[in-house]
């Protein structure tokens, strides 16, 4: 019994302390965007320019994300294009504190990168916002952290439950706490379902 | 009982209030009719003969019609189930027009779950601290898993 302890002891540690970081830059990203009238915010610098394009290869829009990613040195995540119903396609890419679209013309000769550069409020939200794999290797790691923190955050609060019980004698106050946050999540969700 | 994805028609005769613009006009008749939620201008349609908007929380997605401005309107409610309600929760601030106060508690419990959570962080790290076995292995991973995760944000950022 005392080596299930130890070890539950162990996870409920070092799991807390992969993920602290991210953990805490959740907290703080997501506090400043529910508070955003605290904090100062500014419109979007926008950054347009045209580029002539002279490509005779054929490419599938994955490849062509690809190829205007490395054509205009966009450090960014690759996120889904779009087909305009003018014929054009719109590429994008997305990072902390920066949203670029690059625009095809439908002959495919002529680019139009249209970069916003977010203040810092827009930036620490474009962390907590990030998501989705397959728009680079390197936000394909983040977006891992970012699970693994989700994961983490629940083994975290089962095997502080298990320590919890297994610590603490007189465990009425916990019970009572424990139950009342249930309660009242509860009542919430009951009452925009029937709201 | 209406579950989730059914749409369910009902009316509801209200006075209808003057119409200033297309906001106002939808929040008015929303509140009169007592509908929990946040219009959404994005969904207004009109034309000469009617107007319809859409009004909408993370339970529950309402289209309200309204024709030759008859008093008697048209309420479609849609129920969205408990996980979008669960989903819901995440981002939801507070403010939402027309909800019992307790709803709106939320975004304080909201609040108190962020300052408790950096506390059990800092105090479980302070508990860890005062254990001498394993300070050594644990400081060597708490640095080493703050500089990656550090460094993969600032890679993402720069």
């Amino acid at each position: 019994m005392k080596n299930a302890y130890n070890l539950i002891r162990k996870i409920h540690l070092y799991t807390a302390f992969i993920i602290v970081s991210f953990i805490v830059m959740y907290f703080i990203t997501g506090f400043m965007m529910k508070h955003g009238d605290w904090f100062p915010q500014s419109d979007a610098k926008v950054f347009s320019k045209k580029f002539d394009l002279h490509i005779s290869k054929e490419m599938n829009e994955e490849e062509w994300s690809i190829y205007l990613q490395d054509k205009f040195d966009i450090h960014a995540q690759r996120k889904r294009s779009n087909k305009n119903n003018d014929g054009t396609i719109s590429f994008k890419y997305s990072k902390p504190g920066e949203f670029s679209t690059v625009t095809l013309t439908a002959d495919k000769s002529v680019a139009t990168l249209r970069t916003q550069h977010f203040s810092a409020y827009g930036t620490f939200a474009g962390f907590h916002r990030l998501n989705g794999y397959g728009g680079g290797w390197l936000y394909d790691i983040y977006v891992f952290m970012l699970d693994l923190a989700s994961i983490a955050l629940l083994v975290f609060v089962v095997t502080g439950l298990y320590l919890w019980y297994k610590l603490i004698r007189k465990k009425t106050w916990g019970i009572i706490i424990l139950s009342a946050s249930i309660i009242y999540t509860l009542i919430i969700i009951a009452l925009f379902m029937n709201g | 009982m209406q579950s989730k994805g059914d749409t369910v028609k009902w009316q509801k005769q209200i006075t209808i209030p003057p119409y200033k613009n297309d906001d106002q006009f939808s929040n008015d008749i929303r509140d009169s009719l007592g509908l929990m939620g946040w219009t959404l201008p994005w969904e207004v349609k009109k034309d000469s003969a009617s107007f319809q908007f859409a009004v909408s929380h993370a339970g529950k997605d309402y289209t309200v019609k309204i024709h030759n401005n008859e008093n008697i309107l048209d309420v479609y409610e849609n129920r969205k189930g408990f996980w979008s309600v669960f989903n819901g929760l995440h981002p939801f601030g507070g403010d939402l027009p027309n909800t019992p106060g307790m709803i709106n508690s939320w975004k304080y419990y909201q609040d108190f779950t962020v300052v408790v959570l950096l506390f059990s962080a800092i105090s479980g790290i302070f508990i860890f601290l005062r254990r001498k076995s394993e300070r050594k292995a644990g400081f060597i991973i708490l640095f080493s898993c703050i500089g990656l995760s550090v460094l993969i944000m600032l890679s993402v950022w720069l």
